[in-house]
């Protein structure tokens, strides 16, 4: 994750190039409840998410980020 | 209209060439045509190694940020050399920055095989007769150009043309400093006398082609064969490397290879959760208990 927030923050990827299949694993990602997953991908989508779009943002992302504040259970 | 026929039978020389020929480092036949009056040839996506050159332009930040990616190019194209002469017993002979191609992950590639052969081969030696005035000429040593007669040894035209690219690429065209041990075995290349000429596994000693500035991408070009611990160790280098490195780099070499490796991750993620679900609850009392007052037999 350290490494595709690294390639969006130095503008070695644009939202053309970034490949479709990074865009479905995002989605896995975040349909999980792990927290340190979450706690690595909330670090790292403030230059990831520039490459998404606002559809996918809204369908795969937000709902999950929302969900994980209601988050009580520590695995 | 004979004129055109012999260039449209050299032409599909190369294409028969192309499609049998099979290594990372030469260029991939796709698909190609022939009509009366054209010859069509598709390959993998790729840009001219000459193009490619001009497209760094002269500013110097550039140019020192492609030093790698030009270090691991030409130990692409020795690679593919190496693989020409050892397993398929032929040579290229016509090596120079148009028959050399750049594909979007960032490896060169050769490419244009019209006058690859062996010339101690009859049929070559006199397809090369035949046709040496189309040769291209720029990459040829001195002695071959006056007597216009392509050497025994195809070894030393392939050499001698890789060293006028070196020379080109590193001293003309960017201007570029090389260890001493790359500037001696250059100078060897192109000597007049091709006794001094080193070997391709000298010629990956020099430490361009084998050293730090090269190793993350050997790394990458083996990564599925890499350990988990290895693996780690190889995307944490790629991490800290990142702002410098191309951006055709990163896009086609180092994020597939890093989404795969999420996707196997993930993938696994579930399993594991499985796992860890049933230690947290084989260690239980009430499993304890279920041990003591009934245990497996």
């Amino acid at each position: 994750m350290e490494i595709l927030s690294s390639v969006s923050e130095h503008g070695k990827v644009t939202e053309s190039n970034f490949p479709t299949s990074a865009i479905d694993i995002l989605g896995s990602a975040w349909s999980l409840s792990d927290r340190s997953i979450r706690n690595s991908l909330l670090k790292t989508c403030k230059h990831v998410v520039p490459m998404l779009s606002s559809t996918f943002v809204n369908k795969s992302i937000f709902d999950p980020m929302i969900a994980g504040f209601a988050d009580s259970n520590a695995k | 209209m004979k004129s055109q026929n012999r260039f449209s039978s050299v032409a599909q020389r190369g294409i028969q060439k192309i499609r049998l020929l099979k290594h990372p480092y030469v260029l991939s036949y796709v698909d190609s045509s022939v009509s009366e009056d054209s010859v069509l040839l598709v390959t993998e996506a790729c840009v001219p190694l000459k193009n490619w050159i001009d497209s760094i332009g002269s500013n110097r930040d550039a140019i020192n940020g492609s030093i790698s990616s030009i270090h691991w190019g030409f130990r692409c194209i020795i690679t593919a050399l190496e693989f020409l002469h050892s397993s398929c017993g032929i040579g290229h002979n016509a090596i120079d920055l148009s028959t050399i191609f750049v594909v979007k992950d960032g490896d060169w590639k050769v490419g244009r095989f019209e006058y690859s052969g062996n010339p101690s081969n009859s049929a070559d030696e006199s397809f090369f007769r035949d046709n040496f005035s189309l040769v291209p000429k720029g990459f040829l040593p001195p002695d071959v150009q006056q007597n216009m007669k392509i050497p025994g040894s195809f070894v030393l035209l392939d050499m001698y043309a890789l060293g006028k690219c070196m020379e080109m690429i590193y001293f003309e065209i960017l201007n570029v400093s090389v260890s001493d041990i790359l500037r001696r075995l250059i100078n060897k290349m192109v000597h007049k006398d091709p006794r001094h000429q080193p070997s391709f596994a000298q010629l990956l000693r020099a430490p361009e082609f084998h050293g730090e500035s090269v190793q993350l991408f050997i790394d990458l070009k083996d990564f599925s064969l890499k350990s988990n611990v290895e693996s780690i160790e190889i995307l944490k280098n790629v991490a800290n490397r990142v702002p410098s490195l191309s951006p055709s780099m990163c896009v086609y070499k180092i994020l597939p290879i890093v989404v795969e490796k999420l996707r196997i991750a993930l993938n696994d993620f579930q399993n594991r959760d499985s796992r860890e679900a049933s230690r947290t609850v084989s260690s239980t009392p009430l499993c304890k208990y279920l041990k003591v007052y009934f245990p497996s037999p």
